[in-house]
């Protein structure tokens, strides 16, 4: 009997203990206080602009941050901390920007000129940062990579409110990459100060935005408060409240309950949601491309390019391949009308989008003619071909799609998963014959796509995964990437797009639709996005603009 | 007592070697993680800055070495120390466990000794069958179950929320779908164990003497048929800790199983290698518990 009532006692204990535990945690916001609250899958990576690669951290560091210039959602610079898009100056390749007075950041010091410099030199430091091809073409970039000097002698504090930035020649997208949340101005001492107490700058970050840091608890919540010493004026918002809620379902309930002013939608249910509260949805086309790509070269013991396999040899089976997929109904019933067939590669939106490029549309008779005009009738005496992808269920439906189109006009893949970075490695050490990819635009510019992506130099995991090699396009693309000549650049951009479309490298598939849910109430948000904006986050959007009417 | 103890603690030092070198190597199988630390276009150069700093660049052994000295390290995502990372999730993890074993020892023990108690009544034929769909039923499901009736349907509860994981009305959901699938198999267990007991000659001989049905079972039989069940309530929490993955990546809870399934999906090793290293302390200690509460349940197997 004294066991049992030992179990009994021990019983009572633990549940003491577990009453103990639960604790009451005081809101981050009082009850007449409004935060804007956005769902996060999982926590971000980092909120330090230096160390952004992914959608979910730039959304976040670019509440908390600016930079000099900024895109609107005409895609279009505007100026930010800078006070005015400045102009290049041939004679020595040159910028010169002229800083907004009394930019104050968080911590309530002026923003000034050394700022500048400070922020971008240590962009420049490979030890903290993972975005140095930002500022490459800098003068002095190159010497300070290596750790030859100390300091860039291409960034320049000419006083406190003027600073200058010399490049190695002409580059017309320096100042698109500038754009980018990563080459924002943060203060010297907030970084000291986080090293000095053993913590990092991500998990206290200081800017100039709307909005600043106030608290981030991983994988539960990150708390932002309105600054109102803003340069673009007090943020109509309170605060911003990032949660992390890893189920897609929940997300969606708890917008539908009125907890979230923003999020997602779970695969499976975009048609429902969008015949039944069409009022809520969102809709934005988005800079991006996916594609199958297609291994084109390789280098042999000696280092000279050649033809890799059957299909980097075969034009007409790479045709064939592009002539197979019926994109329509991957876009519609796949992807439940989330993307539209991708015509070429640039995504239409992206400036020096060429309407009139236009890929292989779906043909399975011109498929079947190309496979026997290749040399193999039917697929008769053709090998399977693995293709290779990301292990995610809504690819894994993409490809088991292309799959079935494929077999159908006799041409046979085998579908071969990887978890992401062991898939990035294999295309990157051992490329495979086939794969499927998506790219996502850094900055609206043509060359993001088919300079970076297809010139000889950028040859494997800097951006050519394909290995796509030809003379030809090399010295148009360095021609482009030289002049300021938007048109000439455009032009030049445009042929070089139609001949890739001519050699199929890539199997183009759909350009992305950015759908997601917004409440009714919230204003000053869906009008202001951008194709440069992915996900439910609102990259781009000025939150400053932003309020709610509830 | 205390050699018994000293001698099972000192039995478990090989098994927590065993179980570093195994995720060690383990996760150096599954690659480098430099790709996901640097951009894509990083140079050559920039590649080995980050190796240096995250000291991937060192021999193996000196890697192994400092986890065997349980210096974890930074994490490659957060940048923050993974003993802190860790820890901060454990608390959320321990009050889930804490409760979902209150939930299981209690109903599950209850459920057991009245259906030993009414033996082939239509209370133990509906609890043999709540046990075998209790088994049967995925965390993760029962958890999504739960939310579209408590809180979707009938807006009893809160949806999950990650921003007030120790507020009780949010630990409900995580709690119960956590416990119930304990609960199944101790009250099977305990039904069993008891019936078995309920056959020794002692307790014929008791019955002989006239002693009331509830005293036999609540002081003879029950104190009896504890050893297994505390064997399996043991191992139980051990397994509520590892089930709590699941569950609190359904309901949003912060905790040990979220922190690393994230991990491993930003490859982030340290992480990973903390949390393993928790979750089999934890299981050392629980069988450690549990061979100690033997000998306080049944003396002979202290002497064995």
């Amino acid at each position: 009997m004294n066991r049992v009532i030992a179990i009994v006692v021990a019983l009572a204990v633990f549940a003491a203990i577990f009453f103990l535990m639960l604790s009451h945690e005081s809101s981050d916001f009082t009850a007449s206080e409004k935060p804007f609250r956005f769902p996060l899958t999982q926590d971000p990576p980092t909120l330090d602009p230096v160390m952004v690669t992914d959608v979910d951290s730039d959304g976040i560091v670019q509440k908390i941050f600016s930079t000099l210039v900024h895109y609107n959602k005409e895609l279009v610079l505007e100026p930010g901390l800078a006070e005015a898009v400045p102009e290049w100056t041939p004679a020595d390749n040159s910028y010169t920007f002229k800083l907004r007075k009394g930019v104050k950041f968080h911590n309530g010091r002026e923003m000034k000129a050394a700022d500048v410099k400070y922020s971008w030199e240590r962009l420049l430091s490979p030890d903290v940062s993972k975005r140095t091809e930002i500022l490459t073409e800098v003068k002095g970039a190159q010497e300070l990579l290596e750790r030859k000097t100390q300091a860039c002698e291409g960034l320049q504090v000419v006083d406190d409110y003027t600073f200058k930035v010399t490049l190695t020649g002409p580059s017309p997208t320096f100042l698109p990459k500038i754009a980018m949340c990563c080459a924002a101005v943060i203060p010297k001492e907030a970084v000291d100060q986080a090293d000095q107490s053993r913590s990092t700058f991500s998990q206290h970050p200081v800017g100039t935005g709307p909005f600043r840091f106030v608290a981030w608890q991983s994988n539960r919540k990150i708390v932002l408060r309105r600054f109102d010493d803003y340069y673009g004026g007090k943020p109509k918002l309170d605060g911003i409240l990032y949660e992390v809620v890893p189920e897609s379902q929940t997300r969606l309930d708890r917008f539908l309950k009125g907890e979230f002013e923003v999020t997602d939608i779970p695969f499976g249910q975009f048609k429902r949601i969008r015949g039944e509260k069409p009022e809520l949805v969102s809709e934005n086309p988005a800079l991006r491309t996916n594609y199958l790509g297609i291994l084109m070269n390789k280098k042999d013991e000696k280092g000279k390019i050649v033809p890799a396999g059957l299909l980097g040899s075969n034009a007409n089976l790479r045709q064939a391949l592009n002539c197979a997929i019926n994109r329509a109904y991957l876009c519609d019933a796949i992807l439940e009308g989330r993307s539209v067939p991708a015509l070429s590669i640039l995504p239409h939106g992206m400036p020096g989008h060429d309407p009139k490029l236009v890929g292989w549309s779906y043909n399975p008779e011109k498929a079947k003619a190309l496979l026997a005009e290749a040399g193999y009738p039917e697929g008769k005496g053709l090998p399977a071909f693995p293709l290779y992808y990301r292990k995610d269920n809504d690819i894994e439906k993409v490809v088991l799609a292309i799959q079935n189109d494929l077999k159908a006009v006799g041409i046979n893949v085998e579908l071969r998963s990887l978890e992401w970075g062991t898939f990035l490695k294999k295309v990157y050490n051992d490329p495979p014959e086939l794969f499927y990819m998506g790219w996502v635009a850094d900055f609206p510019d043509p060359c993001n796509f088919i300079e970076w992506l297809f010139h000889t130099n950028q040859w494997g995991e800097p951006g050519n995964e394909t290995r796509y090699s030809d003379p030809e396009v090399d010295k148009l693309l360095d021609a482009a990437k030289a002049s300021m000549d938007q048109k000439f650049r455009f032009e030049t951009y445009n042929k070089v797009e139609k001949k890739l479309l001519e050699d199929c490298n890539w199997v183009l598939l759909e350009w992305r639709v950015n759908y997601i849910l917004v409440q009714p109430y919230v204003k000053g948000a869906k009008e202001q996005l951008s194709p440069l904006d992915v996900g439910p986050l609102m990259n781009n959007v000025d939150f400053s603009k932003v309020e709610m009417t509830r | 007592m205390l050699t018994f103890v000293l001698r099972r603690l000192l039995q478990t030092l090989p098994v927590l070697l065993g179980i570093i070198l195994i995720c060690f190597v383990l996760l150096r199988l599954s690659g480098d993680p430099t790709n996901l630390l640097v951009s894509p276009h990083a140079s050559a150069q920039e590649r080995q800055l980050v190796r240096e700093r995250f000291g991937l660049d060192r021999p193996w052994y000196e890697q192994l070495g400092r986890y065997l000295r349980f210096d974890l390290g930074l994490s490659y995502q957060q940048q923050r120390p993974v003993a802190q990372i860790v820890m901060e999730a454990a608390v959320v993890t321990a009050r889930l466990t804490l409760g979902a074993m209150i939930v299981a020892v209690a109903l599950g023990l209850t459920a057991g000794m009245v259906s030993a108690y009414r033996p082939n009544s239509a209370f133990d034929y509906a609890a043999a069958a709540a046990a075998s769909v209790g088994v049967s039923i995925p965390a993760f499901w029962l958890a999504m179950l739960l939310i579209l009736l408590f809180s979707v349907k009938l807006g009893w509860l809160p949806l999950p929320s990650a921003s007030a994981p120790g507020e009780l009305q949010y630990l409900v959901i995580p709690v119960v779908t956590l416990g119930l699938i304990s609960t199944a198999l101790i009250a099977r267990l305990t039904r069993g164990c008891m019936l078995e007991t309920l056959t020794q000659d002692y307790v014929r001989t008791a019955q002989a003497k006239g002693i009331g049905r509830m005293k036999m079972l609540l002081g003879h039989a029950l104190p009896n048929a504890l050893v297994p069940i505390v064997t399996v309530i043991g191992t139980n929490l051990a397994g509520l800790l590892t089930g709590a993955v699941l569950t609190e990546t359904a309901t949003s809870m912060p905790g040990l199983g979220r922190v690393i399934y994230t991990a491993i999906s930003q490859r982030d090793h340290p992480v990973i290698m903390g949390g393993c290293l928790l979750f089999a302390v934890v299981f050392i200690a629980v069988n450690l518990a549990v061979d100690i509460l033997y000998g306080l349940l049944d003396p002979r197997i202290r002497h064995a």
